[in-house]
């Protein structure tokens, strides 16, 4: 018959509570005797049958309080210690001079971004949708030229800005020199717009300014941005159309949007005239002159030298 | 892996000292990992932590106590305080010790305050369900869990809550003599003494 102190280890045995050797021993005994295997059987059972009753089903009130408190401290620590707003962050454990100069960095290409999006003047959005001009910019091939009289539909206006504008420089002359537009390439529907630009000047010069309409709307449906200047053209002096500065100005855009620069100058002239949809406006005018001759236009440089209002 | 012993199958006995001994979800280093997010008040961590331990904590307070909605709030305050007061727990002890402390001692303040002397056959009175059609059959089903909640009821209180502790709250013997201030080697006497006891009132049943 085991002794009561060989229960109390038997008791330990069970929970894992013996020394390894006394463990070993324990068990020795267990394999051999017969009625401390019965009294571990019934300990064991008695275990089983105590987990069993143990509460399964806790009511969910027995949390909330609690955890109302936790999300209370949890708000409180928020407002009072602003790292744990991004507890992922610092748990990356990076250090703050870096976390603080990556966070202006971000500030900055930001300010970039957005100011570049929307820009608040419009040398600004010219600036970004005009490539530079390459200095080496070759004249295209027999540019078309019109005699001061029939090209210079604001050259009063042009005059009226500074008196000792010379008339050379106020009137408005066709564009010189081509602007190529970088990174764009020729392709066949390039040659047909330039054709068809042609044509349209050549109608132009023959003052069936209606045929030179349709030609120079081909040729901007071909994407060429001289065909665009030119309908800009057409609708600022109202030649086969109805004159419509709005949409002149609109052409005038999408010719300098594709590098050609000339349009730029025509923008400034229709500010520099007014009329319907374009409120006369001299600095206006002035602006556009001025990126114009940045971008090499001879007539917006000329204008800008001889008139100091502008400069 | 079962151990075998004679026609007993039982799952291996831990032994004092190994590494088994110490369950794997309550080591050292996951405990302290836990308290970091408590005290950072990660909710999703209190949420699983409340998880963890209101059963056993309501079925420790209902051995104590011997009332379910007493024990269901004892369990609710033992929750506030432990929330109230994770930032003093000075990890001196484990959080599973230290939150059963907290519970025991509301239990014994409450058994203190009420001056309660509870007469277990009162109590159980109330467990039967009255002489109704159908009630011999109930009373028959349940007949193997009155019977021990009746030897459970029976034992001295501290034989009863370090038996609880050990078999319902999977606390070592060392973590019981933190729990409940006694020496490790009077929680093995009390936890073999409380087996004894109930092992021969309920020799019947089992």
């Amino acid at each position: 018959m085991p002794s009561d102190e060989f229960y109390e280890d038997l008791s330990r045995w069970i929970d894992g509570e013996l020394p390894p050797e006394r463990h070993a021993q324990v068990t020795a005994h267990l394999k051999s005797c017969t009625t401390c295997r019965e009294t571990l059987r019934e300990f064991t059972q008695l275990s089983a049958v105590l987990r069993g009753m143990a509460v399964s089903d806790a009511p969910a009130y027995v949390t909330d309080n609690a955890m109302r408190l936790v999300r209370a401290r949890a708000r409180a620590e928020d407002k009072s210690r602003w790292p744990h707003i991004f507890p992922a962050l610092f748990d990356l454990k990076l250090p703050k001079v870096g976390m603080c100069v990556t966070a202006v960095l971000v500030a900055v290409v930001l300010a970039i971004v957005v100011s570049r999006r929307y820009p608040i003047s419009p040398s600004v959005q010219v600036a970004n949708v005009v490539p530079a001009v390459p200095a080496t910019s070759q004249p295209r091939s027999n540019p078309p030229t019109l005699g001061a009289p029939e090209r210079a539909p604001f050259a009063h206006k042009a005059e009226a800005l500074d008196q000792h504008v010379p008339s050379k420089a106020a009137t408005y002359s066709p564009p010189e020199a081509e602007f190529v537009r970088p990174g764009l390439r020729r392709s066949d529907s390039a040659a047909a717009g330039q054709q068809d630009c042609q044509q349209g000047y050549a109608a132009f010069r023959e003052q069936h300014y209606a045929e030179a309409k349709d030609f120079y709307e081909l040729g901007a449906a071909e994407g060429d941005a001289e065909c665009m200047y030119w309908l800009g053209q057409l609708y600022a002096e109202g030649l086969g159309v109805n004159s419509d500065y709005t949409l002149a100005q609109s052409w005038y855009q999408k010719s300098a949007n594709q590098g050609y620069a000339p349009a730029l100058y025509g923008i400034g002239l229709l500010y520099l005239k007014g009329g319907p949809g374009i409120k006369q406006d001299s600095i206006t005018a002035c602006k556009w002159f001025r990126i114009a001759a940045e971008r090499g236009v001879p007539s917006a440089k000329d204008l800008l030298t001889a008139n100091r209002s502008c400069s | 892996m079962k151990v075998v012993i004679g026609a007993l199958e039982l799952d291996p006995p831990k032994v004092a000292g190994s590494a088994k001994s110490v369950p794997a979800e309550h080591g050292p280093q996951t405990d302290r990992g836990r308290l970091e997010k408590l005290r950072r008040w990660d909710q999703r961590t209190w949420t699983q932590f409340f998880k963890d331990y209101e059963s056993k904590i309501i079925t420790l307070c209902v051995a104590m106590t011997r009332d379910r909605a007493i024990a269901e709030d004892i369990c609710a305050d033992t929750f506030v305080r432990v929330v109230s007061s994770i930032d003093a727990f000075r990890e001196n002890s484990s959080i599973k010790t230290w939150i059963y402390t907290i519970a025991r001692n509301l239990c014994l303040t409450h058994l203190a305050r009420a001056k309660r002397t509870v007469s277990f056959d009162d109590e159980m009175a109330d467990a039967f369900p009255d002489c109704t059609p159908g009630a011999e059959q109930v009373v028959a089903d349940r007949e193997a869990d009155t019977v021990l909640q009746e030897a459970i009821g029976q034992l001295d209180p501290s034989l009863r809550e370090a038996l609880l502790l050990r078999v319902t709250g999977d606390l070592s013997y060392a973590e019981i003599a933190q729990v409940t201030g006694v020496p490790a080697a009077t929680v093995a006497t009390r936890v073999h003494r409380a087996r004894e006891q109930l092992r021969r009132r309920l020799a019947r049943v089992l």
